[in-house]
C-alpha cells in the first residue's frame, strides 16, 4: 500500500515538476512567485530515494 | 486526485499571471518575505531587525508583478522619527532613473497653524486670510500684470504657471544686451537651462568633449522648449562609435542652436548627453542663462576654482574624484567636502547665495537654479517648498498635499499612474525620499516603514481581448 502511494505521489510530483519547468521557461517567475521549485525538487528526490529503498525491499 | 492537484495548482498559476479581472493585491509586513514587494535598499541605509527603519535618503523597492496594469494603490504605514520634515514616494519613471514623486508626508505643513481652503485636491494656506476660494488665488498668480509678490508664495507639489515675460523693472536691465558671453567651465553629462529673449532671436554655441570610459554610445542631443513646454529646435550629434571605454579624450562636433522670430520670454534648453560627455565651452549672446536643479562640474584640470550663484536653500555636494576633496565656502562659510562617493547636504539662507569651490569634478545639485555670475541668474518658477525652507516673508502655500494631524504611526495612501511608469524586468521602481536623512551624521533620526499594501488595476483579460 505504501509502495502504491509513493510511486502515485511520484509521478504526480514528476508530473508537477515537468510541467512547471516548462512553465517557468515560457514565463519565468509564473511558478516561482508562489511555489518554491527547490522545494519541490528536493521533496521529488526524497520520493525517488523512498521509492528505490522500497523496490530494493 | 493528484492530477487535479496539478490541474488547480496551474489554473491558480495561470490565473494569478493573467490577473483575469484586471486586479491583484500584495501586502508585506516589515518582516516578512514578499516576492512581489522586495525589501528596502540599499541595506546601508536601513538598519533594525527586519531592515525596515531607514537611516538614509534615499531608498528604493520594486513592486514585482507578472503583467502590466493601469494604476497602483499603495497604502504605507510609518513612523517618523520627528527630525525628518518631508517624506515623499515616486515611481521609477524612465530609464535615466528620473522618478515621478508624491508627497506622503510634510511636518511643516502638518503643524502650520495657517487659514486653509481646498478646492478639487488643491489646499491653499494663507498666513492671513485674504482669499476665500483657491481660484480667486490662482487667478491672481497666473496674471502677469498681477499685484502678488512672487516672492511670498510658496508652492508644493503644485505647479503654478511659471512667468513668460520678465517684469518691466528687469527687463529693461536685460535689454538689447549683444555682446558675447561663454562660459568656460567644464560641465559633464546632461544638464538644462532656462534663457529669456526679449529680441524674438538667440544663439547658443556649445563645444564637447568626450572621455570615452563608458562603453555606451556618446550621443548629444540638445532640445529647446518654449515656455509652454513645447518643442521648437532638436539639434543631435551622433557618436562616432569605436574608441568607447579607451579613455582617449577627443572632440566632437560642435553644436549650434541659432533661433530667430520668437516670441520675447523664457525658454528652457537641455543637453542630454551621457556622462562621457564634457561641454567645454557655451557661448551665447542672453543675460539670462540659469542651470536648473544639478551641474556637474568637470575640469582636465582640476584645481580650477569656480564660482557659482544659485537660490537653492539646501545643495548636495558630492565626487568620485579623491582630488576634488576641498573645503567649500558657502556664502564665506567653509564646508567640508571630505569623502568621495557620498553626498553632503549643505543648507544657505540667503535668497542669492554664492558657493566658490577652489577644485572642480564635483556634483552639485539643489532645488533651484545655478549660474556662474549673478547676473545671468533668474528664476521663473514660484518658489518650492523644501524641508529647510524660511517661512519669514512667506504669506500663501498652495499644495496638493493634505496637511494633518495624525499620531505616531502613520498610515497614508498614495495613488500612482503605472501607465506611463517605466517597467524592467517585470519590476516597478519605486523610491523614498526623505531629503536631509543621511546614514552617518551625529542626528539620531529614521523613518520606520511598517506594512506596505499595493492595489493594482488594469485591463481585464476581456477587455484586452475585445480591445484587440
Amino acid at each position: 500500500m505504501l509502495k502504491i502511494i509513493i510511486q502515485e505521489t511520484y509521478y504526480a510530483l514528476t508530473a508537477a515538476l515537468t510541467i512547471f519547468i516548462i512553465m517557468e521557461i515560457i514565463r519565468p517567475n509564473i511558478v516561482q512567485a508562489y511555489l518554491s521549485l527547490n522545494l519541490l525538487l528536493i521533496l521529488w528526490l526524497i520520493n525517488v530515494m523512498l521509492l528505490l529503498v522500497l523496490r530494493n525491499e | 486526485m493528484l492530477s487535479s492537484f496539478i490541474f488547480l495548482a496551474v489554473c491558480f498559476f495561470l490565473y494569478h499571471a493573467v490577473a483575469v479581472f484586471g486586479v491583484a493585491s500584495y501586502s508585506v509586513h516589515p518582516c516578512s518575505q514578499s516576492f512581489f514587494i522586495q525589501k528596502l535598499t540599499p541595506k546601508d541605509r536601513t538598519t533594525g531587525k527586519c531592515q525596515n527603519i531607514i537611516i538614509g535618503d534615499p531608498v528604493y523597492f520594486n513592486l514585482n508583478t507578472q503583467r502590466t496594469f493601469n494604476s497602483a494603490t499603495m497604502e504605507i504605514t510609518y513612523k517618523n522619527s520627528g527630525f525628518n520634515k518631508i517624506m515623499e514616494v515616486g515611481i521609477l519613471a524612465d530609464a535615466r532613473k528620473n522618478y515621478r514623486l508624491q508627497p506622503l508626508d510634510n511636518i511643516i505643513l502638518d503643524n502650520l497653524d495657517w487659514s486653509m481652503i481646498e478646492a478639487n485636491g488643491v489646499y491653499l494656506l494663507q498666513r492671513e486670510k485674504k482669499y476665500e476660494e483657491v481660484a480667486a488665488f490662482l487667478n491672481d498668480a497666473t496674471k502677469n500684470d498681477s499685484s502678488m509678490n512672487k516672492q511670498e508664495v510658496l508652492t508644493y507639489f503644485y505647479d503654478l504657471p511659471a512667468m513668460e515675460i520678465l517684469p518691466a523693472t528687469m527687463s529693461s536691465s536685460v535689454k538689447n544686451k549683444k555682446e558675447i558671453q561663454t562660459i568656460e567651465n567644464n560641465l559633464r553629462g546632461s544638464y538644462q537651462f532656462y534663457t529669456y529673449t526679449d529680441n524674438g532671436t538667440f544663439a547658443f554655441h556649445f563645444s564637447f568633449h568626450d572621455l570615452n570610459i563608458n562603453k555606451d554610445p556618446d550621443d548629444v542631443v540638445i532640445t529647446v522648449y518654449n515656455a509652454k513646454g513645447e518643442v521648437i529646435n532638436r539639434q543631435e550629434s551622433k557618436d562616432q562609435i569605436g574608441r568607447e571605454e579607451s579613455r582617449k579624450i577627443i572632440e566632437i562636433n560642435d553644436l549650434s542652436i541659432e533661433e530667430q522670430n520668437l516670441n520675447n520670454g523664457f525658454y528652457k534648453i537641455e543637453v542630454a548627453a551621457n556622462d562621457d560627455i564634457v561641454t567645454t565651452r557655451i557661448s551665447f549672446d542672453k543675460e539670462i542663462v540659469s542651470f536648473i536643479n544639478r551641474l556637474w562640474l568637470s575640469s582636465d584640470d582640476q584645481n580650477t576654482s569656480t564660482t557659482l550663484f544659485t537660490d537653492a536653500d539646501e545643495m548636495t555636494f558630492s565626487t568620485i574624484n579623491p582630488q576634488a576633496l576641498q573645503k567649500i565656502k558657502i556664502n564665506g562659510d567653509d564646508f567640508d567636502l571630505n569623502q568621495t562617493y557620498r553626498q553632503f547636504f549643505a543648507l544657505a539662507d540667503k535668497k542669492i547665495n554664492k558657493i566658490e569651490l577652489t577644485k572642480n569634478d564635483v556634483i552639485i545639485s539643489g532645488q533651484g537654479l545655478f549660474s556662474f555670475n549673478q547676473k545671468n541668474l533668474y528664476n521663473l518658477n514660484y518658489h518650492k517648498l523644501s524641508s529647510h525652507t524660511n517661512l519669514d516673508g512667506i504669506n500663501y502655500i498652495i499644495t496638493t498635499y493634505k496637511p494633518a494631524h495624525l499620531g505616531e504611526w502613520r498610515t497614508k495612501t498614495l495613488t500612482f499612474n503605472l501607465k506611463d511608469a517605466f517597467r524592467y524586468n517585470n519590476n516597478y521602481g519605486f523610491i523614498i525620499s526623505i531629503p536631509g536623512l543621511i546614514s552617518d551624521d551625529d542626528i539620531n533620526d529614521n523613518i520606520e516603514i511598517g506594512d506596505i499594501s499595493v492595489k493594482l488595476n488594469g485591463r481585464s483579460l476581456w477587455e484586452k481581448l475585445t480591445a484587440s
